[in-house]
């Protein structure tokens, strides 16, 4: 034994102790590694999930089961019927036997006739054929009569045997019609019970089968839950959205459903998250809805990664830091580092719309998204920054190459310097003065330049023949008119800014400016002649033409310039720093040349040479042009960041600065930064025209969010086309209408899509108000729509508000026209017109309820000329307008329930009399023979009555 | 065996408000000051209202008596009631087209009843109601047709009907899910009978729901009792 063990290098009972400790190491890390395998967290929520779904299926069964004596009663009928049936087994035995018999029978009576038939049909052919050839037919007469007669016997017996079975089988229905009978109403009443039933067998132990539970305790089990386990990954596969993950673009895989078990189903609305019912079933994630789960998954919308199993590796980001610290504590989570796409905070969760509903204008049901693109277009944002989205807007602020016959240099200077000093909720933002530029140098520098921009602007500006001479008017009377016209379907007066937040709502009351002040601001002559037709100013002004007489516009013109600030008027112009104003010049010129050569270049111009320099250089700088028109900046390009697709900027390429308050996530850098544009330049030391430049809009917190929504869903995206919104051609036509709707603010004044019309709240009432225009593609033939959009003439002659005169070319008005036709479910059609008989007996029949003992319209239409006698608020459109404007189809479904097309319309719900109004004795001498006759019909009283319409003034 | 039938379901019945008790709720509601200053009706638009009337006729937004007496409120048991049921009544309310005025002024019906809305007039007049737990109406009825039954389905707080051919007519109702209501009459008196002994929130409703607003008093009913319940209403001052 020593010798051998000499012999080797090492000692085998060492190496088998060895061997041993390493393979119990190794079993034991085996089992580590299934162990750590089979825990995760998704299984615990299944798990507790499961009990959650068997505890509410319990609860809907017991809730479903209430009928208790329902249920008792049928299934003692059942019973009942079923012992009643076991009486008549014997009958039912011997009625199977009799129809068995009888089947044979019929089948052998069914032969013989068919045979007889074969037969027939040779014999008539020898017989046709022996006459044919002239041959002696007798004989072969008499067989084809004999075998006819035959046949006619075999067809008889057939039908008899038929008729004996018919016999039976109806018995036996009979028989067991109670039965039948009772078990199917049995089974209605417990459709919803059983369908539970069905289900907890499926999940809940208690109510399985003894194989299946043992099954279902197994199944889950390490190493054999490879099988058919009930708890694992669920998962959404969609093909046509693709994910890109660098190098590579996969199908979208969403297993957000391993842990969000309840979020398609009901009754977990209540429920702890992960297990909540998604909040909008009836638009999202239900088969039934727009955007069902299975075709759009669930980061489509959230965005997030998809694939992830975990609270963290999900990329669920929180709200606020407090929900951060909360996850920290409770799920140990961590922002995702490595992927860009975290799921959007539940604040900005709207911002998912974006990628698909690309060309809307408003996006229902996504209010704050739809809040930041309309601020987003009322702001400009897209002068600066290139957004596809709003590409070929064009300039949105005010034409400034006439600017000097609107206002003084004084006041061009005051305002460029701070706008909010003379009205507090202008859209022109402020670059001045703001954290970054307000050091007396800075102030110095930027006083200087605003001094040159106003020259610049002035010496460019070209004059404008006023057409008109002003007229003095009154200015009680105007604000009367101000408030009944119109005007404030765009235009408040506001003297202090609103406590409460800016909504869509208000949005559409301020869509032109807040006309505070404008004494202090415009001449009369161009106020009066602005309000007269403001294309004499500038032709692409989306300001209306109110067609307001002289004396109107006089008034108007009063009351609006008698309104002055007297703060601003108050404020002082400083002098122009002649010195700062070369040392600008030479700052700008040194750029492209040696120092001494810029200030030599300056002291060899004139001052207005100087002036002019500067100017131009601070307007490139500062991209005024982007939202004005200034002479010599035609073809300037915009000063900012493309923001197309600054929803997917890495969040690296974002400059933080020195802001270090704020996490590192794109929606944190875009809300400090609309909240204060120069916040990063904190703490940063840099040469003037280096400092960030982007101007103050003095976003509320929830514009900030809003536009926050609108850039975080502004994203690179490569979806497919079948997955846009506007994949078919109805939503792009609606969308080309309502951009129009949207951009001329025809929501100021009428209701259109279920919004708008708030001009309402100033003239108090809905019937004084401009109309509804819900179903107005039903409603309207479109070419008098076309002819009264071009030309507006009077319907409602007891409105003051009048409808205005709008500059858009005919394909606008068509977008326009067509996209009420589709959101009516209209199609391309042609229009046919109605044709009824003058003087027939549809016709007597309408105007008899029409008339005055009937339908009493002239109680409230204007009939022939003639006013109604009622208060003007209840006065409706002449009738005799209908034929011309009026689609036959929609009056007959207006005359049908009007209260059901425009809630709360005045138009009552006509006399349509029913068969048992006419069916007495002596109706005649109410009623006319024409009605009498069609009474009870309704398409016809209808009908009649909309000939009727139709006829009125024609 | 019917009568049998008959006489233990009379006995159950009998029983039944022996072990519960019923009483009554009745009681006066007067109000403080005088009501607004009202101005006579102009019904010329329409010469068949104006023509129905000798006298002039004012508007019946506040009826309050010399001595206080306020009539058109509506009491009804708020609380108390959760849980029980009560067979609808198959007496109609009738609501009547009058002189172009509607008759009553007020009027409550159970959910289910038959409202009996008749035309008395010889004109054409509109009903244009304003309910909106109830599916709103409007319906023409012609001086032809003198009788239009409806029935609201579930219970509502008094809405307003109205005319919109003769726009000073108006009409309140209230629809409920028991029968325990009633409308004050010219003298401010009102009572609820057969009311189950228990513990009510009783509230007074007026029209003018901003200058007197409805309130609330609790009762107890107890067994063959009537218990009384006064309310007196005091008008709201506006501001500013």
């Amino acid at each position: 034994m020593d010798l051998k063990k000499e012999e080797r290098h090492y000692d085998p009972e060492v190496l088998h102790r060895w061997f041993g400790i390493s393979s119990l190491l190794f079993l034991a890390s085996i089992v580590a590694m299934f162990g750590n395998d089979y825990v995760h967290e998704w299984k615990a929520h299944q798990r507790e999930f499961r009990q959650a779904d068997i505890g509410l299926t319990r609860r809907n069964l017991e809730t479903a089961a209430v009928d208790v004596a329902l249920r008792a009663d049928l299934e003692a009928k059942q019973q009942q019927a079923e012992e009643q049936l076991a009486t008549h087994q014997q009958r039912l035995d011997e009625l199977a036997g009799l129809i068995e018999l009888a089947e044979g029978e019929h089948h052998w009576a069914t032969m013989r006739y068919q045979g007889s038939v074969a037969d027939l049909g040779a014999e008539r052919y020898q017989l046709e054929h022996a006459l044919a050839e002239g041959e002696q037919a007798q004989k072969l007469a008499e067989r084809f009569a004999n075998r006819t007669a035959q046949t006619q016997a075999y067809k008889l017996e057939s039908e008899q045997f038929q008729i004996e079975i018919d016999g039976y089988e109806a018995e036996v229905k009979r028989l067991q019609s109670d039965t039948k009978a009772a078990s199917s109403e049995l089974a209605e009443l417990l459709r919803e019970v059983s369908l539970l039933e069905r289900k907890l067998r499926l999940i809940d132990r208690e109510s399985m089968s003894t194989a299946n539970k043992i099954a279902d305790m197994i199944r889950d089990l390490p190493v054999i839950d490879f099988m058919a386990p009930s708890i694992k990954i669920g998962q959404i596969i969609i093909n046509d959205i693709r994910d890109d993950v660098n190098f590579a673009v996969v199908p979208k895989v969403d297993r957000c459903t391993s842990c969000h078990l309840g979020i398609d189903k009901v009754g977990f609305e209540e429920a702890q998250q992960p297990y909540t019912t998604h909040p909008n079933l009836e638009l999202f994630v239900s088969s039934g809805s727009s955007h069902p789960m299975m075709e759009y998954g669930c980061t489509s919308c959230h965005n997030g990664r998809g694939r992830g199993t975990s609270f963290t590796s999900a990329g669920h980001m929180p709200s606020s830091p407090e929900q951060g610290e909360e996850w920290r504590e409770k799920y140990d989570w961590e922002p995702l580092v490595y992927w860009e796409e975290k799921i959007f905070p539940t604040t900005y969760t709207e911002a998912g719309c974006l990628k698909c509903h690309v060309n809307e204008p408003m996006i229902g049901g996504a209010e704050n998204l739809t809040l930041g693109l309309a601020i987003m277009e009322k702001a400009s944002c897209y002068g600066c920054h290139q957004i596809d989205r709003f590409e070929g807007w064009g300039r949105r602020g005010p034409n400034l190459s006439v600017v000097s016959s609107k206002l003084t240099a004084e006041f061009a200077f005051k305002w460029i310097r701070n706008p909010r000093s003379f009205r507090h909720n202008t859209w022109m933002p402020t670059f001045f003065a703001q954290t970054n530029n307000s050091s007396p140098e800075d102030v110095l520098r930027t006083d200087t330049e605003i001094h040159a921009m106003v020259a610049y602007l002035f010496n460019k500006s070209e004059p404008v023949h006023m057409p008109l001479r002003a007229r003095p008017g009154n200015a009680t009377r105007g604000q009367e008119l101000f408030d009944a016209v119109g005007c404030r379907g765009c235009h408040v007066v506001e003297p202090e800014p609103l406590a409460v937040e800016t909504d869509l709502d208000r949005m559409f009351q301020r869509h032109g400016p807040n006309l505070i002040g404008l004494g202090s601001k415009a001449s009369d002559a161009w106020v009066y002649n602005w309000i007269k037709d403001p294309t004499f100013y500038n032709p692409e002004t989306r300001m209306p033409n109110m067609r307001l007489s002289d004396r109107e516009a006089a008034d108007i013109s009063a009351y609006l310039r008698g309104m002055r600030n007297t703060a601003f008027e108050a404020i002082e112009v400083p002098e122009l720093d002649v010195a700062e104003l070369d040392r600008i010049a030479s700052g700008w010129l040194s750029k492209n040349a040696a120092e001494e050569d810029a200030r030599a270049e300056v002291a060899g111009m004139s001052l207005d040479e100087r002036l002019e320099f500067v100017g131009r250089r601070s307007i490139l700088h500062y991209g005024c042009f982007s939202c004005h028109n200034i002479p010599g900046f035609e073809d300037a390009k915009p000063i900012g960041t493309p923001l197309t697709q600054e929803g997917s900027k890495p969040v690296h390429n974002l400059d933080f600065g020195s802001v270090h308050e704020i996490g590192h996530t794109n929606f944190e850098w875009f809300e400090a930064k609309l909240t204060n544009p120069r916040i990063f330049d904190r703490d940063k030391v840099k040469p003037y025209d280096e400092k960030l430049r982007m101007p103050n809009f003095y976003f509320t917190p929830t514009q900030v969010r809003a536009v926050t929504t609108a850039l975080l869903g502004l994203v690179k995206s490569n979806l497919h086309p079948d997955k846009m919104a506007d994949r078919k051609m109805e939503p792009q036509i609606i969308n080309r209408g309502m951009a129009v709707i949207k951009g001329y603010n025809c929501q100021g004044c009428h209701i259109i899509d279920g919004r708008g019309g708030q001009i309402v709240q100033v003239i108090g009432d809905p019937a004084m108000s401009p109309p509804n225009l819900n179903t107005e593609g039903a409603k309207v033939h479109p070419d008098w729509l076309y002819r009264f959009l071009k030309a507006p003439t009077t319907i409602r002659p007891n409105l003051t508000v009048r409808m205005p005169t709008y500059p858009l070319t005919d394909s606008q008005w068509n977008d326009v026209i067509r996209s009420f036709q589709f959101l009516d479910g209209g199609t391309i059609t042609f229009e046919r017109s109605h044709t009824f008989v003058t003087g027939g007996a549809s016709l007597a029949a309408g105007e008899f309820l029409a008339s005055a003992d009937m339908g009493a319209c002239s109680k409230c239409h204007i009939m022939d000329g003639k006013n109604p006698t009622g208060n003007t608020a209840d006065w409706a459109p002449d009738l005799a307008l209908a034929r011309d404007r009026l689609r036959p189809e929609w009056i007959v479904e207006w005359l049908r329930d009007p209260n059901a097309m425009m809630p709360g319309t005045r138009m009552p719900q006509p006399y349509i009399p029913s068969r048992e109004d006419v069916d007495f004795e002596g109706a005649e001498e109410i009623f006319p023979r024409s009605v009498i006759r069609i009474a009870g019909d309704n398409e016809a009283l209808l009908g009649a009555l909309r000939d009727y319409i139709y006829s009125v003034g024609n | 065996m019917k009568y049998t039938m008959r006489y233990l379901s009379l006995l159950a019945v009998l029983g039944g408000s022996m072990l519960w008790g019923q009483g009554s709720i009745s009681g006066q509601v007067k109000m403080v000051g005088s009501g607004p200053p009202l101005r006579a009706i102009k019904m010329d638009a329409d010469p068949v209202c104006s023509a129905a009337h000798t006298k002039p006729v004012y508007p019946e937004t506040v009826t309050v008596a010399e001595d206080g007496s306020l009539a058109n409120v509506i009491i009804s048991i708020t609380a108390g009631l959760e849980g029980q049921t009560f067979a609808t009544p198959t007496a109609v309310v009738v609501l009547d087209q009058s002189g172009c005025q509607y008759l009553p002024h007020v009027w409550g019906v159970m959910a289910g009843q038959t409202l009996e809305i008749r035309n008395s007039d010889a004109t054409m007049h509109n009903i244009h109601s304003q309910s909106k737990v109830n599916r709103a109406f409007n319906i023409a009825m012609p001086k032809v047709i003198k009788k239009k039954n409806q029935v609201f389905k579930k219970a509502e707080a008094p809405f307003k009907i109205k005319c919109d051919v003769h726009p000073w007519m108006v009409t309140w109702g209230a629809v409920f899910d028991h029968p325990f209501f009633a409308v004050t009459d010219a003298a401010g008196g009102y009572s609820l009978e057969n009311v189950p002994a228990g513990t009510y929130t009783v509230q007074a409703w007026h029209e003018s729901s901003k200058r007197l607003p409805a309130q609330t008093q609790t009762v107890t009913v107890t067994d063959g009792a009537a218990a009384g319940l006064d309310f007196t209403f005091t008008p709201v001052r506006r501001r500013k």
